[in-house]
């Protein structure tokens, strides 16, 4: 690792690769699509390998010069070819609007192919920045800071072994000499001394002479980890004290739709599709997502879903609008409709402070009668069925209150009935009894056997279910080609609050009740602050199923509420990883636990770099002489059809054999004697003596064998 | 690619702190108050790193034209810190037109030892130069920052003298005392006692080859002549404010000091005597050859083209002065009106005019319109007044 050669070392290549390596990753998080991460870590590593051995190929050439040239080519290139460069990458890429990250993210990676020099490395650093900057400007992904910690501490190295590099080459500009290491090293045919070491001697010279006091590359190391801490302590101390001034600009960057298998530990984001049954759910941080001003714990309802089949919900009428009422504009007048309709409700109060993440749909409490944008000035639309659309999606924090209807103490739900106004599309998927299989139809006739009305059966069916099935978030997957509610009831048994709520819809369903299911959060009483706000974190995500009573409205029916819970599978206590095994925390964890130790390991070398010096490193060279010798050796086997013995020298090798060579010995002797020089002469051999060799072995294979 | 590299971090402080305020995310603020940490960071160590230094400069006393000088600088810190390293920059006067300079050792001054650092340049123009600040930079150990505090020092003096041009033109010396013993043809040769033989440089006469020695050593060889003791050279230049033409070490004027270098240095080891009755007394010369060598180098080294009189004034302020018999070696590149006339009036001395070709040396900066001495009518008119007149090839820059 040493700093003074004229050309980036390895340690630099590392650097710079880590470099971007943490922004690509950053931003890919920033996004929620591990993925593009991958991609990005992938592409640099093997875009750093190729660098390293390319700039070693052409130094000294001025090929080896052209490489700002070339990163600039490149960066156009990403930049103009974005979208279909975007095309390639999985996940679908960065959403249209954040395409600029996507330009950023294939920069350093095309970068990293070229950075052979000083100058391209530090240049790395400036989409690197960007990144970062677009990472932290969209507060998506809070390890961001750390991961720009880490960033800092690598590049501030990158930058000052640039640095103490640029400050030998005006050393030896001073020098009065300005043939440079690389040229020395080409020429070194010329030369009688070692390059390598001659430039070692120099910079030994330095440190214990004119650079004695020098505050070098350790120094920069150290002042980095310092801005480190102090940023650390520093920053929320700043922000605090900012914040009479403070957001006054709202970036709304729209977050990108996930994939149509949603996975229940990621909150934020709409959901018009939701797999069951897949097995056990992310680990959660326990983070807080919401801080809620609530009369009493209630269900923030936040995505509704109305279709069944093959284990997945989803909900196809938002589009479309299920209410239908002829000539009048549907949405308004059908929750006029609706609302106008409901007689047992009476209007609640709320605030909600959106603490992190970005939500597509606002969670409400009820029926949304009025939703202003607090920390806005225009209120939120309201969908058909409902939900609060929050389509600007915007960055954390901000506050939401409004009015909502719910049903009061009062209300006595007695039968399941769907209003006129509803489409008969929406009808028949809230009634479709076909998915039940008929064990579930079963189970859900006997639960029913004595109740009286629909709210009854549904209290029934509810209580049966609590008493069948254990709530376990450790639950397997379902098996490929069952019937998740199925297997959930009579062979598992245990699961989490998806299977919970679909076998308590389909149940109800069967039995001719409409029901439909509901994603959002159910705050814990426990987590209440000092000022009676719910803080509801990301393990208080939730679904439940919701049914129909006509005055009354839909009506929560969570049959987790009284179920037992398996010992180590509680809420919030859930491990192992998603449907996909790129959305799987571990991989999060396992990437975020590999650039921690990757950085640290580049820092180790860093110091370990400071406190030690390296002596002359001839072994490539050498090693390559002593392959290009073991070639020449086969070759001489083959001919005389003695091979050398170990504790031969070449010219021992050579005398023994010199007879069968006949008139090749000359040439033989020849190319022995640059291989003594070249393997075990004070001075290592320079590329071209190298290739000169190779040469030479390659014609003397080509002179015919001797026939004795 | 450095230098905005280098910027980048400065700006996204800037941007990243603004942007942080604004939306008010906290991964910005973290993200902001790393790097306005950094940027300060880095500030204040290139703040720190120029200052409460002590400079000492060692300089030669004298060099010539084009050969390389280095100069030595000594850096103490007065205050026990480490500090990345700064580099000096001398504030070498601007008339010192110099080439191949480099630029100094860095170094990290030290508190408790006296740090050597040192740079070279070679200069490409005469004269005697003082100087006395120089500039120090220092940057922080990133390299993001750079900064710079100026400091006086005691003066350094450099007298920068002309690199001798070799003359290649025969010039006839006036018949001094054993001279005139070879113009009567009593002796061999030429008439200046032969010294002996030496090798060819460029500009020998062909006719003082020495064939015998050549053919016998196999390389080519000239005779070497003691002149007679009687024999003067009288160089007078112009100096005349506007007539020296050209830009940088190229002008008509380092031609003019370059060959009269060489062509003194000649003369002297001939045992000729040497002299330039405008810029020194006659009667205060040397008699030493090697410290005689010495006065004419500091009076080359002095000469500039900045004097109100013209060439001809200069010779008749001097010319009751001149010594009998000697050859008075003119060197001029502009027209000067007067001085056919005052020539043709100058008896008792041989008259021997190098002229120079202005447009030899204008650049498309120095565009002179003055009047070419080369000019045909012009070097009749001096013809006509009895002297020798030899139009000077231009002299290359230095390179």
């Amino acid at each position: 690792m040493k700093v003074f050669a004229n050309a980036p070392s390895w340690f630099d290549h590392l650097l710079m690769a880590v470099c971007a390596i943490l922004a690509v990753y950053a931003a890919s998080m920033g996004i929620a699509r591990p993925a593009i991460g991958l991609f990005f870590v992938a592409g640099i590593a093997g875009a750093t390998f190729i660098s390293f051995g390319l700039g070693r190929l052409l130094s000294g050439t001025k090929a080896f010069r052209w490489d700002g040239y070339v990163y600039v080519a490149a960066a156009l290139i990403c930049a103009f070819r974005a979208v279909a460069l975007n095309k390639l990458l999985p996940d679908d890429g960065y959403p249209f609007q954040l395409l600029m990250a996507g330009v950023l993210s294939w920069m350093l990676m095309v970068g990293s192919l070229v950075a052979w020099r000083d100058t391209t490395q530090v240049f790395q650093i400036v989409p690197c920045i960007a990144l970062f900057g677009l990472v932290g400007a969209w507060n998506t992904f809070e390890d961001a800071k750390y991961l720009f910690f880490i960033f800092i501490v690598c590049a501030a190295t990158l930058f000052a072994r640039s640095h103490l590099r640029s400050m030998l080459r005006v050393a030896e500009m001073s020098e009065g000499s300005t043939q440079t290491v690389a040229t020395r090293f080409l020429r070194s045919d010329e030369e009688d001394t070692d390059p390598d070491a001659e430039d070692i001697a120099r910079f030994r010279s330095l440190r214990n002479g004119p650079w004695r006091w020098m505050a070098g590359p350790e120094w920069a190391l150290a002042s980095a980890l310092v801005v480190v801490g102090f940023s650390w302590v520093g920053a929320p101390v700043i922000q605090s004290s900012v914040q009479n001034v403070a957001g006054r600009l709202r970036v709304d960057v729209p977050m990108p739709r996930p994939s149509s298998s949603v996975s229940a530990t990621r909150f934020g984001g709409s959901e018009n599709s939701l797999r069951i049954g897949t097995g056990p759910r992310g680990q959660m941080e326990g983070r807080p997502v919401i801080r809620a001003k609530l009369d009493r714990q209630r269900y923030l309802r936040g995505a509704t879903l109305y279709t069944y089949g093959d284990g997945n919900w989803s909900n196809d009428f938002i589009a479309r609008e299920y209410f239908n009422p002829a000539g009048e504009e549907p949405a308004t007048l059908a929750r006029q409709q609706e609302i106008a309709s409901l007689s047992n409700q009476e209007p609640v109060g709320f605030e909600l402070e959106i603490l992190f993440g970005r939500h597509e749909e606002m969670y409400v409490p009820g029926y949304p009668v009025r939703v202003p944008r607090s920390s806005f000035q225009n209120p939120f639309p309201i969908s058909p069925d409902g939900m609060v659309l929050n389509y600007a999606s915007s960055a954390p924090p901000y506050t939401v209150d409004g009015v909502v209807l719910v049903p009061n103490e009062a209300s006595k739900p007695q039968d399941a009935a769907l209003p006129e106004f509803f489409t008969s599309d929406l009808r028949a998927a809230v009634t479709d009894a076909s998915r039940a299989t008929p064990r579930v139809r079963e189970f859900a006739q006997d639960a029913i056997k004595g109740a009286g009305n629909d709210f009854e059966k549904a209290m029934a069916i509810k209580t049966a279910i609590e008493g069948q099935v254990k709530y376990n978030l450790n639950a397997e997957a379902t098996p490929a080609g069952r019937d998740p509610v199925d297997a959930f009831l009579f062979e598992s048994r245990e699961g989490y609050c998806d299977l919970f709520a679909s076998a308590m819809a389909i149940c109800a369903r069967s039995v001719g009740i409409p029901a439909r299911t509901a994603t959002g959060f159910f705050p814990n009483t426990n987590t209440r602050d000092p000022e009676g706000y719910y803080v509801i974190e990301d393990v208080d995500y939730h679904m439940w199923c919701e049914i129909y009573f006509e005055g009354v409205g839909w009506i929560v029916f969570d049959p987790t509420e009284g179920a037992q819970a398996v010992p180590g599978g509680e809420r919030g206590a859930a491990k192992g990883g998603g449907k996909s095994w790129l959305d799987a925390e571990w991989l999060k964890s396992g990437l975020d636990v590999a650039l921690i130790v990757t950085t640290l390991l580049v820092v180790v070398l860093a110091v370990r770099a400071m406190f030690t010096r390296k002596g002359p490193a001839s072994v490539v060279e050498r090693s390559l002489a002593g392959r290009t010798y073991a070639r020449f050796s086969r070759d001489l086997e083959r001919r005389t059809g003695k091979p050398r013995r170990l504790n031969e020298t070449p010219r021992e090798y050579l005398d023994r054999i010199a007879a069968e060579l006949g008139p090749h010995a000359g040439p033989a002797s020849e190319l022995t004697g640059r291989f003594e020089s070249a393997l075990y002469s004070s001075v290592s051999p320079t590329p071209e003596v190298l290739k000169g060799l190779g040469e030479s072995v390659r014609e003397f294979r080509r002179l015919p064998k001797v026939i004795a | 690619m450095r230098n905005v590299a280098r910027t980048v971090p400065s700006i996204a402080a800037l941007f990243l702190v603004i942007m942080a305020i604004l939306i008010n995310s906290p991964a910005l603020f973290y993200m902001a108050t790393a790097m306005f940490a950094t940027i300060l960071a880095c500030r204040g160590q290139a703040w720190l790193s120029v200052r409460a230094l002590r400079f000492e400069r060692v300089s030669p006393p004298s060099v010539n034209v084009g050969e390389t000088v280095t100069v030595g600088v000594v850096v103490w810190s007065e205050r026990k810190l480490k500090r990345p390293l700064v580099t000096v920059v001398d504030g070498l006067p601007r008339t010192l037109v110099c080439a191949d300079l480099t630029p100094s050792l860095p170094v990290a001054p030290s508190f408790d030892q006296p740090i050597h650092t040192r740079y070279s340049f070679r200069p490409l123009r005469r004269g005697k130069f003082r100087w006395e600040s120089l500039e120090v930079y220092g940057t922080d150990a990133l390299g993001l920052v750079t900064m710079s505090k100026s400091y006086r020092t005691e003066p350094a003096e450099l007298t920068v003298y002309p690199a001798p041009i070799t003359v290649s033109v025969p010039i006839t010396p006036a018949s001094g005392w054993g001279t005139s013993e070879a113009d009567s043809g009593k002796f061999r040769g030429s008439g200046i006692e032969p010294r002996g033989v030496r090798e060819y440089v460029a500009g020998d006469p062909m006719r003082y080859v020495h064939w015998t020695s050549s053919a016998r050593s196999g390389k080519l060889m000239v005779k070497e002549f003691e002149s007679g003791s009687g024999l003067s050279f009288l160089f007078l230049l112009q100096r005349t404010r506007g007539t020296e033409i050209g830009s940088g070490g190229s002008t008509t004027l380092e031609a003019m000091c370059g060959h009269c270098a060489y062509l003194a240095e000649q003369y002297l080891r001939q045992g000729a005597t040497v002299l330039f009755p405008i810029q020194e007394s006659l009667d205060r010369i040397s008699n030493s050859q090697s410290l005689r060598k010495q006065e004419i180098y500091e009076v080359l080294a002095e000469i500039q083209a900045d004097h109100p009189n013209t060439l001809s004034q200069d010779i008749s302020q001097v010319a009751l002065n001149l010594p009998e018999g000697g050859t008075m070696v003119l060197m001029l590149a502009v027209q000067d009106p007067d001085l056919p006339g005052v020539l043709a009036r100058m008896s008792g001395v041989k008259k021997v005019c190098l002229l120079y070709d202005p447009g030899d040396y204008r650049s498309v900066r120095v565009n002179s319109r003055a009047p070419s001495a080369t000019d045909p009518a012009y070097l009749g008119s001096l013809r006509d007044a009895g002297a020798d007149v030899f139009v000077m090839p231009k002299v290359e820059a230095m390179a």
